[in-house]
Formats: structure tokens, C-alpha cells, sequence
């Protein structure tokens, strides 16, 4: 050890030169041109504080999504390629809730709150049993099939769904605002949070008071306090009580759980039911913060959830949080100090080079080779 | 009674099939029908005298014949007048019923009456046969002029790529969620290799190798840093590099690389040097403009193969096809095959007995990534252009479809499956598409005289915005139905339904690994 | 018991033939001729797309679908040229359609497509038939029609027999790109930010409008690729903000379709940068679509420009006015500025098979309605009296300006 430590490892310095020779070279055609970025952060390094900003809230988003597919990924092993479509009703049902309750051309502060308050309960309650149902009806059957079966089906329900938010966006008379254009293109989830605050006389900056250059909005801390806050009680519940702690024997061991009487149906059933009702929350949240409704949305914010996810190491509640602030920061500092067209290949990317390294992801347990 | 009841419902599905196409179809659908019932039927018997099988199958097959010609009698008459067609004409009619019938039964007691024969001597008669429908196929396509040879010829593009996808998934058992990466660098090494674009035209049959070269060697480059990876971590790297691959095509336009140390390093030390550009805004991709047109094979007998000539195309498909599959039956037969069979069902245990997981794991996925360069090629080639957004993350998902729907790890399982699902996909769902609008503005609408009520359904039931949940609920069923594919593989089939288990005992920890892997 | 049932199920089956030749033995009439379109009829396109048709539809039905003085019935299909799995026009699906159309002797007209690259790859295998006239209502790639200097040789490739038979009755990227960065100008701003979805079109638009902002005087701050598919793009907004020297350029120009995330573009802009007043938003008519207005909200979008090619519904002659009126009394409001390019295309593969018929040629005959079309000069259709030139370029470079107001497109002006 001793010998190790003083020789200088000209074999190491070598590599790590030629390899930092190439990023330079190679770097600037993917938009990674060190000196150009660098100037950048020179020029304006309040902007990376921005950056970070918008990173997080992005990420928070994600992360919510990404819990739900870690849940079920830890206790079936299955993709729930449906899981983003879930997320994306989610969106559609608030939508719909805040239009039928009035709330969107209200400005009474008491009355939007009440409003939003009843849309996340039953944009949560809605993708709950939605995603409980999907189990029920496309997965249950397959549990013993071939396993690559039911990916299938999920890809199936996902395609199901998707043409349901297809459907669903055409339907003019219960969201006005949808106006007559069809189902098909991107629809305005009005900017309530906006709205509220403007009616109770605040600014929506945080930080216009303080004279930086920067912007932290309401809806960014909300976001923010609301993915930590969900993600708290979901760890909570998962190693406190009861369910939570059927749920990890579920996770862990199938059969030796049901030979300890645990009923594997009714755990399955509440995983689904736990990750549907965080779809349904993100979908608000995702609605308010972007403002848009989509039918398409659920399928690239599922991609990336799942990439979340595994990149937190699968299975893993920390880490699927960790995963999606990640993503989102990834994201926001390749859109701003490199070039936007290439994040997406960016993100994942990045996710490659971290699973050579890790194979099991940024908090994943080396599992072994279970048999 | 049994074999009536298979034959009045084959014949019902396939008098409905007729509704959707009309005109000639019925011809074609009654041989296929046929074929179909016929070996269904056989399959059921017990293997006897085959005149006695034929006398035993032959009423069924006429019941089957004459349900499916009164249909399409009955489609000409009254549907075709529903959807605001013309009926066909008289001589389409006559023929076409004659033959649909003909066909029918011919088929069914045919291929039902092999199955008398001893194991060995039914399948040489039955390959004879298949032999001579599939060459016969797209002749008699053209004579009815349905137009069916040029989605079968892209049903079969998919067929190619599923067989190379299921030696990674079916052999191997690694999930690749990605594989449409290798579609998308064998075909865009042709597109460059052989178009105006870069000025470089290389001849197609020079072309296609090194396409299929160029797949395997990315598929070695990908495999080798991943396959340290289990399971769906290696699902997910696979889809990462799936992602990124479209990206590339679409976003290599303008690549400029400057020398680092004389552009940047040394100017920081203040050493004035002059900056070395090796390249400047140089287009490689072309990105979303595509590369077109792509250079087309040639022969010396047929000349150039054209793009309004599918016969050539499908003879080069099929010669394809039959080259994989031969290829793949023997790599599959061979140790290494066996190897990477022993790698699915336990790795471990592999390792022991002597085989390197690596080497075995990066073979399978150099030689997977080998079948879509094929297939990327003959695609760039049969378009003659190639786009960035064909290669996107569903198509990776409809080649993992066909694999699995068709019966994972089985070579004449992904053949069907291909076939099926890009049917359904390219005939079946726009069929039924058309056959609805039609039916709806010619036939529905007119009877709603309520204008309210008439605009709310025109609004929403335009099939047209149906068509991702037919295609979803086509996958569910299907695996509500048969989760283990249409032609599954004896093993799996084995730890599927073991004899006189229930069926959940066979979720022993034995089953999961042998699909995980 | 078997024998009877056996020759009762052959008589049955030998009657109902002969029955249903009787009835069904009509025979297709040999004086039909066939006009198909091959559009993409999915996804967002559907809301304009489904317009084209319907014009097409409607102006067959004013001349009752036939031809020549009756001589000829004209029958109109509309193609799909997009699939379910990429959920847009599918390379294979335009060149199947092209295929089948070349192989249909009936069909004299193929008017299409919606994307120029289907395109691309459609002209060769219809200029090889015949050649089959292709007329586009929407394709706007120059490359199509003219050289590209960049990629010398390949529009000759497309057209293989030499001659042209393809034309567009819309103005090509090049006219657009120019009278935008005109027009951008013309509003005041000295510096823009060029925004594009990396697509054929929007890509195209946006090089050209780089270009002649250079020429002009316009300095270009910064011209960027997206990807179309992102949640939000807050990240590149506040690069943006900060791009021309710590503030926030005077305009941002983007080349996108609405499909391209163009709505999400918008209200993270508005969100960093505020409304479209402080800094614009100007588009081309990809964005000029009521969709655009749909996905950003009407308080957002408000004061958006956007550019189409030809001159705004209210000021169409004569002919343009009665097809707004007519269109609108049969399917209801419209507001989609291509469904009268399609009304066009329609009019002039009509007018085509008038001009054969009246020369004593025969409309079956495909190099003589490409011809016919070739020639058309002076033609006085919907969108005004415009002429084709020798590579199938409409005569018509009349750009109109249009802004979001109140929650819908108004035009502002009228630009050549």
C-alpha cells in the first residue's frame, strides 16, 4: 500500500489525459465545448443557481413518477410502461375537476384553493384504482406467465391509455378550453398558482425582493416541498407500518412471504393503488407547474421516470427520488450551457456511463445473483 | 361435433375478413383459411389413414367454405352498397368465390389428410407446400392486384429483425430495449455508402455486409462495457442507447472538431499557435432531410430492382430470411447456442461448468445486432430513404413484440408473430379503419337526423383516433389469451404447463430465471 | 343423411352466386377517373389535414364529380400516408401509397403530400409512371423543386425521367424564411434568438430567415435546435434571457411545427421573459394553426405572429370568399389557412382534365394531364391568379402576417 501510494501511477495520469484529450476533441460536436461552457459560467454564475433551480423542480416531478415505478418494479419486477400514461391522466383528471367545479374562471383565493385541494384528492384517489385496475385486468393473470409477457401487456395498456387521453382532450364541453381543434395537440392547463397569488396581492417570486437576478417561484418551492413531502411519508409508511412492512417481505421473497400468511394479492393491490394515487399527484403538480395537458406527455416523462429510477438503483425509494433530481438537473444544464437538442441523449447518456460504474445504480444493493 | 364447431367459426372470421377487403380477397383469404383450418384440424386428429382423415375432415370444410363464400356473396350484395362502393365486377365475383370456396376446401382436407401420414413424410409435404404458396403468393397477389406483396415484404423486414432480437432475448435471455439502434446503423450505413449525398455508390450487394458488419461491431462496442450488467439494468443501457442512437442520426449536421491542444491548451499559456480544424460544419446525417434517394440493388438477368416491382423485392427478402434462418438454426444447434441457453437458465452454474458468460453473452449480441444490419440494409435500400424518426423507441418495442407475441426463443414462433402483428398493423387495423368511416358516413350518419347527436358522433367515432387502442387492446388480449406466444417454445412451454401441476406451482424460482436470464 | 346435406349445401352455394353476380354485376364504368391524396391523417396534422380533405371533397362536389361535360366521373380517395406505431407519416406507408397509385391506371392525379420528405420519396416513383402529376398543398422544402447548393444533384435525382411532374400550389421555404426575418425587422428589433425542431420544414424556415437576417441587419443571437418532445424548456428560456449581452433579445424567431412542442415553447418563454410584447414570438405558418392557440392558452399566446404563405380569408378573391362560405356552411368554422391550398390543388388537377378534354386529348392519358398542369398559366383559383413555373413553383410569393388576438389569429398584413 505504502509503495502504491508514493509511485505515481503514470498509467492512470495517462488515461486520464488522453481521456480528457478526447472530451475536448469530441465534446464540442455533442455541444460539450468545455471553454465555450466555461466562459458561460464566468460570464453570469448566478445563472447556474437558475439552473439549479430549475433542475430541482423539475426533478421533483419525475421523482414522484419514478417512486411509483420503483414500488411495483421492486415487488413484481415488472416495467409498468403504463405508469407514465398514469401520471398523464392524472393531469387530464385535474384539469377536468378544476373546469367542472368552476375553479378556472374563479379569482376568490378560498375558492381556488378549495379547488385544487378537491382536484389533487381526486386526481389521487382516480389514478389510484386506475392503476389498481390495470393490474387487475392486464397483469394479475400473467403473474406466473413467461415474465417478458407481461411487459407486453403493459405496452399494450399503455397504448390503451394513451388513446383514452387522446379521447378525453376532445371533449369540449367538460373543458372549455379545449377548445374544437381535436384531442390531438397539446392542450393550456390554466396557471391557477399564478392566478392565486395574484389575487392575494404576491408576487410569485420569492426572491424579487431580494434584488439578485434570480427567480424562485412559488410554484418551484411547492413542487420541491411537495415531492419531499410525499416521498417522507412514503418511507414512512413503507418501513413503519404494517402494509409497508408486507410490502418490502413481498419485495424480498414472494413465496416465503405467503407461507407467513401475508396476503399477496391485497399487497400487490396497495402497491399499485400507492404508485397510482403519486401519478395522479405528479399529474397535478406537472399540470400547474407547465401548464400543459397532453396526451403524449405520460411517454417521456415515463422514460425518464424509469431512467430515474434506475439510476437511483431500482427498488430503492431514496434513490428513485435521488435518480429524478438528477435527471432534472442534468437536463437543465445541458439546455443551458450546452445545447438543448442534445439532452435528451445527454441524460441517458450519462445513465449508461453511471450503471458501468455501478452496476446497480446510485443506492442500489448489490443483490447477488439471486436465483 | 368438435371439428364443426373450429370450422363454422374459422369460417365466420374469415367471411368477416372479406367485409374489410372485398373484391379479390376472398380468394386469397379461403386458401389461407384453409391452410390454417386444415392443419389446426390435423394437429387435433389421430394420425390415421390420411383418405379416411380427408373423408372425416370433409364436411367441415365445406361447411367452412360455403359459411365464408355466403359472406362475401353477402358483402358484395348489401356491405359494399353500406360503405357507398361500387359491388364488384361480375367477373371478379364468379372467380374469386370459386376459387375462395375452392381453396378452402381443398386446403383444409389437404392439409389435414397429411397428417395420416407418417411424422417425417407430413412435414416434407408440408414444407413442399409452403414452399409453393410462398412462391406462388405474390403472383397471385399481382393477378388480383390486392397489393399485398408490399406490406408482406415489410411484415418480413421485421421478421428479420425479430429473429436477430430473439438470439439476445430468446437465447440469451438479455432484455434489449434498444435493438432498433442496429436497424437504424445498418441502414443508415447503406444510405451513406450508396446514395448522392456523400457522392459514395457502392454496389448494394457489397453494401449489405457491410451493414450488417457495421450493426455487429456496434453491437460488440455496446455489449462489451454492458454486460456486466443484470437483467433490467441491462434492459434499461439497451433503451439509453436506443435513445441516443436517433438523436445522433438527427443531430449530426454540423460537426466541427477543432485540435484541442492547439485551439484551446496552448493559447491558455499564452503560446501562440495557429488553431488545427480537422473538420468544419461538415454533414454527415443530414438529419431530419433524410438520405435520398439510396442506391437499389441490381442482377444481371432482372436488371434493377424497382420500387414498383415488389415480386424482385420479396425474393430477396425471402432468400434473406432463409439464409438467417438457416444460419440461426445452426448457431442455435451449436455449442454456442447451447451456451447461451445454459447462460439464460442459470448463470452461474454456466460459469462453472466452463463457459466464459462474457464471450457468450457479447456474441449474442454482436451476432443479434449482425440480422438487423440485414434488415436496416434491404429497408434503406427498398425505400430508398431513411429518416431519423423511423427508428425511435416504438419501434424497438414492436420488434420485442413480435418476438414475445409470436413465442419467444422460437424461430417459426417470430416468423408468425412478425407476420401477424405487422398485418394487423399495416392491413388489418387500416382495413378496418376504412371499412368504418365508410360505413359510418354512408351508412350511420345519414339515419341520425338529430344534427346534435349526428356531430357528437362523427366527432367521436372517427376510427381514425381509435387506432392506438385497437392496437394496445390486439396486444393485451393476446397475452390474455396466450401468454407463452403463438408458437412458444417447447421449454417454455414445458415450465408453463407442467403435467399435472397446478399452474402455480410453476412459478418456482426455476421459470423466472430461465426467461430473466 | 351426409349425401343429402352435401348436395343441399352445394345448391345453396351455387344459387347465391349466380344470385349475387346478378345483383352485384354492375361493372365498374371505364369513363372514371381517379384522383387520390396521401396525407397523414394522425396526431396533431389530423386538425389541418382533415381540413385539406374536406376542401378537396367540397370541390369535387361542386363540379358534381364530373368531368369534361359529364363525360367522365371523377372519384377522390384519401390516403393515410402515417402509422400507428410512429404515430406520424411512415417512410414506408407514402412509398406503398405511391406505389399503388402508379400501379392504378385509373388514377391521373396524386395530390399530396403533407411533409416533404414523404415527398422525396414519393416523386421518384410517380415520375417513373407515366409520369403521374403529384400536385402538394403543403410540401415547402425549396430542395423538392429547385437545386440545393449544399447538395448538388439530388433534386435532379428525384425525377428520374428528366422531366418534372411535381408542383406545389404553396410558396417554398425560401420566401417564407426571407419576408420573416423583412418582417421581424419591420417590427423594431434589432437582435432575435432562431429556435428550431430540427425538422425538414422547421429547420429549413429558420436557416433561411438566419440567413437573411444577416443580410438585412438583424443580428442573430443565437440559433439553437430543440427537442421536440422535452416537458418544459425553463432551462434554455433563462439562457436565453441572458443571451444578448445579460438581457433578453428584442425577438425570438422559431421554425417549428405545432406538434414540436411549439405551445410549451411559448409559456416557458412568457414565464422567463414576459409577454410577447417585451420580447416576440414570430413563427411560420407551421404554428399558425388554431391548435397553437389551444396548447399555450389565449392570454399567453396573445400577440404571437405568424406568417402563411398567400393572402388572409378575407382578402381571397372572389372564388377563395365562395369556398370559405361554402366550406363553412358544410363543416363548420374554419380557421386552418392550408384547407384552401387544398381547395387549389383539387381545382387544379380539375382544371387540368378540362384542358385535355378541350384540346381532344384523353384525360386517362397521365403525361397529358401532367402537361396540362405544367401549363397552367394565369390560372384563376381560390387563392388569386398565379401561373406555375418550369419546375412546378407557384407564380404566388404573397406572405400574410397574422396575430393572436383574443384568443384567435388575426391578419395584420399582407407581405411580398
Amino acid at each position: 500500500m505504502e509503495t502504491a501510494r508514493k509511485k505515481f501511477n503514470w498509467r492512470r495520469f495517462a488515461i486520464a489525459t488522453l481521456v480528457l484529450y478526447i472530451v475536448f476533441l469530441i465534446g464540442p460536436i455533442v455541444g460539450l465545448d468545455i471553454p465555450v461552457v466555461y466562459a458561460a459560467i464566468k460570464a453570469n454564475p448566478l445563472q447556474l443557481v437558475q439552473f439549479l433551480i430549475i433542475g430541482i423542480s423539475n426533478g421533483a416531478i419525475v421523482a414522484i413518477i419514478a417512486l411509483g415505478y420503483t414500488m411495483v418494479y421492486g415487488i413484481i419486477e415488472l416495467i409498468n410502461f403504463a405508469h407514465g400514461d398514469v401520471y398523464m391522466i392524472g393531469v387530464f383528471t385535474s384539469l377536468t375537476v378544476l373546469s367542472v367545479t368552476g375553479t378556472l374562471e374563479s379569482k376568490d383565493p378560498v375558492k381556488i384553493t378549495l379547488g385544487l385541494i378537491l382536484a389533487l384528492v381526486i386526481a389521487i384517489v382516480f389514478c389510484a384504482i386506475l392503476n389498481a385496475a390495470i393490474e387487475r385486468l392486464a397483469y394479475r393473470r400473467l403473474r406466473n406467465a413467461p415474465r417478458l409477457a407481461p411487459l407486453i401487456s403493459a405496452i399494450g395498456m399503455s397504448f390503451i391509455i394513451e388513446n383514452i387521453g387522446l379521447m378525453w382532450a376532445a371533449q369540449a364541453w367538460l373543458v372549455p378550453s379545449f377548445g374544437t381543434t381535436g384531442g390531438a395537440s397539446q392542450k393550456v392547463f390554466p396557471d391557477m398558482l399564478g392566478i392565486l397569488f395574484a389575487s392575494l396581492g404576491w408576487n410569485i417570486n420569492l426572491l424579487a425582493s431580494s434584488g439578485l437576478a434570480l427567480r424562485l417561484t412559488i410554484k418551484d418551492l411547492l413542487v420541491i416541498v411537495l415531492a419531499v413531502v410525499l416521498m417522507t411519508g412514503l418511507y414512512l409508511f413503507v418501513q413503519r407500518t404494517r402494509l409497508g412492512k408486507a410490502m418490502r417481505a413481498t419485495a424480498q421473497n414472494r413465496d416465503a412471504a405467503k407461507m407467513l400468511g401475508i396476503d399477496i394479492d391485497r399487497v400487490i393491490t396497495a402497491t399499485f393503488l400507492i404508485g397510482g394515487g403519486l401519478a395522479g399527484a405528479a399529474g397535478l403538480m406537472a399540470g400547474l407547474y407547465n401548464n400543459t395537458a397532453w396526451w403524449f406527455m405520460g411517454f417521456r416523462a415515463g422514460l425518464q421516470s424509469f431512467t430515474a429510477a434506475v439510476l437511483g438503483g431500482i427498488g430503492n425509494i431514496t434513490g428513485g427520488m435521488l435518480g429524478g433530481f438528477l435527471i432534472g438537473l442534468l437536463a437543465s444544464f445541458s439546455d443551458g450551457y450546452l445545447n438543448a437538442r442534445w439532452t435528451n441523449a445527454l441524460v441517458f447518456a450519462t445513465l449508461v456511463l453511471i450503471l458501468l460504474f455501478r452496476p446497480t445504480g446510485l443506492l442500489g444493493e448489490q443483490t447477488g445473483q439471486k436465483a | 361435433m368438435k371439428i364443426m364447431r373450429s370450422g363454422i367459426t374459422f369460417g365466420i372470421l374469415a367471411g368477416l375478413l372479406t367485409f374489410l377487403f372485398g373484391g379479390w380477397s376472398v380468394a386469397i383469404i379461403g386458401s389461407l383459411m384453409g391452410v390454417g383450418l386444415g392443419m389446426g384440424l390435423g394437429n387435433g386428429l389421430e394420425r390415421k389413414d390420411p383418405l379416411k382423415i380427408a373423408k372425416d375432415v370433409a364436411p367441415t370444410a365445406l361447411v367452412a367454405g360455403a359459411i365464408l363464400t355466403l359472406l362475401s356473396l353477402y358483402q358484395n350484395g348489401f356491405v359494399q352498397d353500406a360503405i357507398g362502393k361500387q359491388p364488384a365486377q361480375l367477373n371478379v365475383v364468379i372467380f374469386g368465390n370459386l376459387f375462395g370456396f375452392l381453396g378452402a376446401v381443398i386446403f383444409t382436407t389437404l392439409l389435414a389428410g397429411l397428417h395420416g401420414l407418417p411424422e417425417k413424410e407430413e412435414l416434407k409435404w408440408k414444407m413442399i407446400l409452403l414452399a409453393l404458396l410462398v412462391v406462388a403468393f405474390p403472383f397471385i397477389d399481382k393477378l388480383t392486384a390486392l397489393r399485398w406483396t408490399a406490406q408482406i415484404i415489410f411484415a418480413l423486414i421485421f421478421v428479420i429483425l425479430g429473429l436477430g432480437l430473439n438470439i439476445v432475448v430468446g437465447y440469451a435471455g438479455l432484455l434489449d430495449l434498444g435493438y432498433a439502434a442496429f436497424f437504424a446503423i445498418g441502414a443508415y450505413t447503406t444510405g451513406m455508402l450508396s446514395s448522392p449525398v456523400h457522392g459514395i455508390h457502392i454496389n448494394f450487394w457489397i453494401v449489405i455486409w457491410i451493414a450488417a458488419g457495421m450493426a455487429a461491431i456496434w453491437g460488440f462496442m455496446l455489449g462489451a462495457p454492458t454486460l456486466p450488467l443484470r437483467g433490467d439494468y441491462l434492459a434499461i443501457v439497451t433503451l439509453g442507447f436506443g435513445e441516443i442512437v436517433p438523436v445522433l442520426f438527427r443531430n449530426l449536421i454540423d460537426i466541427t472538431i477543432k485540435e484541442p491542444l492547439t485551439c484551446w491548451i496552448l493559447p491558455m499559456f499564452r503560446i501562440k499557435t495557429s488553431c488545427i480544424i480537422l473538420v468544419e460544419h461538415y454533414d454527415l446525417t443530414l438529419g431530419e432531410k433524410g438520405i435520398s434517394p439510396i442506391g437499389r440493388p441490381s442482377l444481371p438477368l432482372i436488371g434493377e430492382f424497382e420500387s414498383s416491382n415488389p415480386i424482385t423485392w420479396y425474393f430477396l427478402i425471402i432468400a434473406i430470411i432463409l439464409l438467417s434462418v438457416f444460419v440461426i438454426r445452426r448457431l442455435r444447434d451449436s455449442r454456442l447456442g447451447r451456451s447461451w441457453m445454459a447462460i439464460r437458465e442459470d448463470e452461474l452454474a454456466a460459469a462453472q461448468m466452463g463457459i466464459d458468460p462474457v464471450k457468450t453473452k457479447l456474441a449474442a449480441f454482436a451476432l443479434g445486432a449482425t440480422f438487423s444490419g440485414f434488415a436496416g440494409a434491404f429497408y434503406a435500400a427498398y425505400i430508398s430513404g431513411i429518416f431519423p424518426s423511423v427508428f425511435e423507441f416504438s419501434t424497438s418495442i414492436i420488434i420485442l413484440c413480435v418476438v414475445i407475441l409470436g413465442g419467444i426463443g422460437n424461430i417459426n414462433g417470430v416468423i408468425v408473430g412478425g407476420l401477424v402483428l405487422m398485418m394487423a398493423d399495416r392491413l388489418f387495423l387500416p382495413a378496418l379503419k376504412d371499412f368504418l368511416a365508410s360505413l359510418l358516413t354512408h351508412t350511420v350518419l345519414p339515419s341520425i337526423s338529430n344534427p346534435v347527436v349526428q356531430l357528437a358522433v362523427k366527432d367521436n367515432t372517427n376510427p381514425i383516433l381509435y387506432r392506438f387502442l385497437l392496437f394496445g387492446l390486439t396486444l393485451v388480449i393476446m397475452m390474455a389469451v396466450r401468454p407463452e406466444g403463438m408458437i412458444p417454445n417447447a421449454q417454455v412451454r414445458a415450465e408453463l404447463h407442467p403435467d399435472d401441476e397446478p399452474v402455480i406451482e410453476a412459478e418456482t424460482p426455476m421459470t423466472k430465471k430461465a426467461i430473466k436470464g | 343423411m351426409n349425401k343429402r346435406f352435401f348436395v343441399v349445401l352445394s345448391v345453396l352455394v351455387i344459387a347465391s352466386m349466380a344470385l349475387a353476380a346478378c345483383g352485384g354485376g354492375g361493372g365498374g364504368a371505364s369513363s372514371t377517373l381517379k384522383i387520390v391524396s396521401s396525407l397523414p391523417m394522425t396526431g396533431s396534422s389530423l386538425t389541418q389535414t382533415q381540413t385539406i380533405v374536406n376542401a378537396m371533397q367540397l370541390r369535387l362536389e361542386q363540379v358534381e364529380s364530373k368531368a369534361c361535360g359529364g363525360k367522365y366521373t371523377i372519384e377522390y380517395e384519401a390516403w393515410d400516408d402515417a402509422s400507428a406505431a410512429l404515430g406520424q407519416w411512415d417512410p414506408a406507408i407514402e412509398t406503398e401509397n405511391a406505389n399503388k397509385a402508379a400501379a392504378d391506371a385509373s388514377i391521373i392525379a396524386y395530390l399530396g403530400t403533407f411533409n416533404s420528405g414523404a415527398a422525396k420519396l414519393s416523386i421518384p416513383i410517380l415520375n417513373q409512371a407515366g409520369p403521374l402529376t403529384m400536385i402538394s398543398p403543403a410540401n415547402t422544402n425549396p430542395g423538392l423543386t429547385k437545386a440545393d447548393k449544399d447538395l448538388p444533384g439530388v433534386t435532379d435525382s428525384y425525377y428520374p425521367t428528366g422531366s418534372r411532374s411535381y408542383s406545389r400550389v404553396v410558396a417554398a421555404d425560401d420566401i417564407q424564411g426571407k419576408v420573416a426575418a423583412n418582417f421581424v425587422k419591420s417590427l423594431g428589433a434589432t437582435t432575435v434568438y432562431i429556435l428550431d425542431d430540427q425538422q425538414l420544414y422547421g429547420k429549413g424556415v429558420a436557416d433561411v430567415f438566419e440567413a437573411t437576417a444577416a443580410e438585412i441587419g438583424l443580428t442573430v443571437v443565437g440559433h439553437e435546435g430543440i427537442d421536440p418532445k422535452a416537458a418544459d424548456y425553463k432551462a434554455l428560456m433563462t439562457k436565453i434571457s441572458t443571451s444578448n449581452d445579460g438581457g433578453a433579445p428584442d425577438a425570438i424567431y422559431v421554425g417549428m411545427v405545432v406538434d414540436s412542442n411549439a405551445s410549451q415553447l411559448l409559456k416557458d418563454k412568457v414565464a422567463i421573459m414576459g409577454d410577447n410584447e417585451t420580447v416576440k414570438f414570430v413563427g411560420p405558418d407551421g404554428i399558425q394553426t388554431q391548435a397553437f392557440i389551444d396548447g399555450a392558452g389565449a392570454d399567453v399566446a396573445a400577440g404571437v405572429y405568424a406568417s402563411v404563405a398567400g393572402v388572409p380569408f378575407s382578402e381571397l378573391p372572389a372564388a377563395g370568399k365562395k369556398f370559405v362560405t361554402d366550406y363553412e356552411a358544410k363543416y363548420g368554422p374554419l380557421t386552418e389557412p392550408y384547407s384552401v391550398y387544398g381547395y387549389e390543388t383539387m381545382s387544379v388537377a380539375l382544371r387540368a382534365i378540362e384542358d385535355v378534354c378541350a384540346a381532344g386529348g384523353d384525360p386517362t392519358d397521365r403525361a397529358a394531364i401532367n402537361s396540362a398542369v405544367f401549363a397552367i398559366k394565369n390560372f384563376d383559383g381560390a387563392l388569386g391568379t398565379w401561373s406555375f413555373d418550369a419546375n412546378g413553383d407557384t407564380s404566388l410569393t404573397d406572405m400574410s402576417f397574422y396575430q393572436v388576438q383574443g384568443g384567435a389569429y388575426v391578419a395584420v398584413g399582407t407581405f411580398k
